[in-house]
């Protein structure tokens, strides 16, 4: 994958995930369990980031852990299975996220999510608030944009790689990446949290 | 935080993600921004505080067995056809879609059925009483002690027909009598019958139950008759305890009504305790709070769609049993639980607990004899082996053990057989007979019971007590077959060595040959 460099030992662990991928892919439940296990967290957070408003996004993410595991014999050892699987995640979730913005679909918003979150100190920000509330202003951005500004911002996935993950051209990611993270400082400069973050900050 | 260096930092971000390398006038520039905007500033400390948090993201908390359950069912969903699996299950998309999903469900269906009957478990004679969850109300768990249901004697699976007397003594039966309403039933009997406002109304003549509502469940409101007043419940979770003394309202979430007689009804309210006919509330008290907690978490993890069952036996008799922390009951035991991994443990008193992780498949009965090591011969057993010279107690029931353990044996009947060498190694530790116990103890763990790690300590026992005894031969032997059972490559190997080094000329020394060329 562009971008990535490989140093011996990440490539010997890549080795070892090609071995995996190939039982998983045979049908061995044990190394099915593995895989699924390994990147359930992973692709959780990056559904939920996509699609935090979305109800059915625990779903996404079982769907989006399912194409891996199908697709499992197509890893080739070239790259971490994290990123590997990342481009699957990527593309099923937004695949259902798509179909709901389609069907025009009126979301809720959870309660939970609502909430205000509390600051902590200012050395140890919480980083599970921080993640909710950056994935509820997050949502104020289009799905395409979203996808992009998660997977550099966060992940820290380079612009070549999202633009494989996404299936997208270079020059439309790094557009979308500039438009996004500009449609976010916005809407994070009216964030009553955030700015109470930033003057804490100042003081 | 629109200035002029604002917009030269976001430029220079965008380089770095297109794989630009920075200069280090940039990353100077970087770094004194960062000191001089509190917007950047801030908004690196968020970025920064969400990818440290990446792994788990804004996605909610899920406690272990809540991902092991995640987990299953990605894994079963994989296995199902690909239309099937792949769409998200919480509605169809349109009549001509959904006729289209049937359609392709049914040639993928057929596919399946096709497929599946070599790699699937035999089913167990209870799968249609277990997928069955609602109508009519059925066991969904018995253990310990007696029941009886009508005057027989129930199995879990088994429906409860309305007005039929269910009965425990000394244990614990959990039944489902509708849709989101569990009983589980402590001591005493209790009966049930529906309702003309399609609840449900249920007699407790004596004992203890306790009652989860679940308040979205779809049926009406739950009377609990005693014989001092009755409970009326909508939605909540608590315990009616009807003794000698009294009728005793515990309620642990929710509220509840009680009337009796001709009175008012009282309110209880979580964490209240009324006792009927008192008129006094008291608060519940810590411990009784824990046992309910305990008992809550039992109801649920027995009151989901998609069931496995789990029948486990001990020996002895009577230890509990807890599934994934939850204390389900005492032994012997069998319960409706959802498929998928569990962590199972039985203890009982002065043994060594037993932990396990099973692995639970939906419609297929997992039958468990679990034999606890008891303390002292646990202790005793690898530490300081003692070849007794002293005579026996009674030497003649050790013989008399041992035959009958070998009838046993000889009938096939493999957990009476291990019973009964467990029970000649326990009584008679000393005793010649117990030592040859410990070989045929070892193999039909290891070869009936599948037990290859209790069955290894059979064997090192034995060659510890009796390295030169005339079962040596045996027992080595058997040791390195069931360290091949448990994987151990490595000591599997040392052990074929060893075997082979002892006993060159042995009927197995060619079979170890074999064993031996086959590791790696």
């Amino acid at each position: 994958m562009a971008g990535t460099k490989t140093n011996p030992q990440a490539a010997n662990s890549w080795a070892e995930d090609l071995e995996l991928t190939r039982r998983a892919a045979d049908g061995d439940r044990a190394s099915r369990r593995v895989v699924a296990t390994r990147l359930m967290e992973r692709a959780r957070s990056t559904v939920f980031y996509l699609a935090s408003e979305d109800p059915d996004a625990e779903d996404y993410a079982q769907l989006a852990i399912i194409e891996v595991l199908r697709s499992a014999g197509n890893f080739r050892g070239e790259c971490s299975l994290e990123r590997w699987a990342d481009r699957i995640v990527v593309r099923t979730a937004m695949r259902h996220i798509k179909r709901r913005r389609w069907r025009g679909t009126v979301v809720a918003l959870d309660p939970e999510v609502e909430r205000r979150p509390q600051r902590a100190g200012r050395d140890e920000p919480e980083r599970r608030q921080v993640s909710r509330r950056l994935a509820e202003v997050l949502g104020s951005l289009s799905p395409e944009r979203r996808a992009v500004v998660v997977l550099q911002l966060i992940y820290g996935h380079s612009i070549a790689e999202i633009a494989d993950i996404t299936d997208t051209k270079p020059n439309t990611v790094r557009d979308r990446l500039r438009l996004g993270r500009k449609q976010l400082r916005k809407t994070l400069a009216r964030d009553p949290l955030f700015r109470e973050w930033m003057n804490e900050g100042d003081s | 935080m629109t200035g002029k260096d604002c917009r030269r930092v976001q430029q220079l971000w965008l380089d770095e993600a297109d794989g630009k390398p920075l200069s280090a006038d940039d990353l100077a520039l970087l770094d004194e921004h960062r000191e001089r905007c509190g917007f950047c500033r801030a908004e690196e400390d968020w970025l920064q505080a969400a990818g440290l948090d990446a792994a788990t993201g804004p996605a909610p908390e899920m406690d272990d067995l809540e991902s092991r359950r995640w987990i299953d069912d990605v894994l079963d969903r994989a296995e199902e056809p690909v239309a099937k699996a792949s769409k998200p299950r919480t509605r169809l998309f349109g009549m001509a879609a959904a006729a289209a999903l049937l359609l392709l469900m049914g040639s993928a269906g057929l596919w399946w059925i096709l497929q599946e009957p070599q790699e699937q478990p035999e089913p167990f004679v209870e799968q249609e009483a277990i997928l069955q969850t609602t109508d009519p109300a059925q066991l969904l768990l018995l253990s310990g002690g007696s029941a009886t249901l009508a005057g027989a004697e129930p199995q879990v699976g088994d429906a409860l027909p309305a007005d039929a007397e269910l009965t425990v003594a000394g244990g614990r039966a959990v039944v489902q009598l509708q849709e989101g309403l569990r009983v589980s039933l402590e001591q005493g009997s209790i009966a049930y019958q529906p309702t003309a406002e399609e609840g449900v109304a249920v007699t407790l003549d004596t004992g203890q139950l306790y009652m989860l509502a679940d308040p979205e469940r779809p049926g009406g409101p739950i009377d609990v008759h005693t014989h001092t007043g009755t409970v009326r419940i909508t939605g909540t979770y608590l315990s009616v305890e009807a003794g000698a003394h009294g009728v005793a309202v515990e309620v642990y979430r929710g509220n509840v009504e009680v009337m009796a007689g001709d009175g008012e009804p009282q309110r209880v309210t979580a964490g209240q305790r009324y006792l009927i006919g008192d008129d006094r509330l008291t608060t519940i008290d810590d411990a009784t709070d824990r046992e309910s907690a305990q008992i809550q978490d039992l109801l649920q993890l027995l009151g989901q769609s998609r069931y496995s069952a789990v029948e486990i036996h001990s020996l002895p008799r009577g230890a509990t049993v807890s599934l994934d922390g939850c204390p389900l009951g005492e032994t012997p035991l069998t319960a409706h639980v959802v498929a998928g991994e569990h962590k199972l443990e039985v203890e009982a008193e002065r043994h060594v607990p037993a932990r396990e992780f099973i692995q639970l498949v939906q419609g297929v009965r997992e039958v468990r004899t679990i034999e606890l090591m008891a303390l002292a011969a646990f202790d005793e057993t690898p530490a300081a082996p003692v070849i007794a010279e002293a005579p026996v107690e009674d030497p003649m029931a050790a013989a008399e053990l041992l035959q009958q353990a070998q009838g046993l044996r000889a009938e096939r009947a493999w957990t009476d057989a291990a019973a009964t060498y467990r029970q000649l190694t326990e009584q008679y530790p000393e005793s010649p007979e117990a030592r040859a116990s410990w070989v045929s103890l070892g193999s039909i763990r290891l070869d009936h019971l599948g037990q290859p790690a209790e069955a290894l300590r059979c064997f090192d026992t034995y060659l510890a007590v009796a390295p030169a005894g005339s079962l040596a031969q045996e027992a080595s032997f058997e040791r390195a077959r069931a360290l091949r059972a448990l994987g151990d490559r490595t000591a599997e190997t040392e052990a074929w060595r060893l075997f082979l080094d002892r006993f060159p000329d042995a009927l197995e020394a060619p079979m170890a040959h074999q064993y031996l060329e086959e590791l790696p």
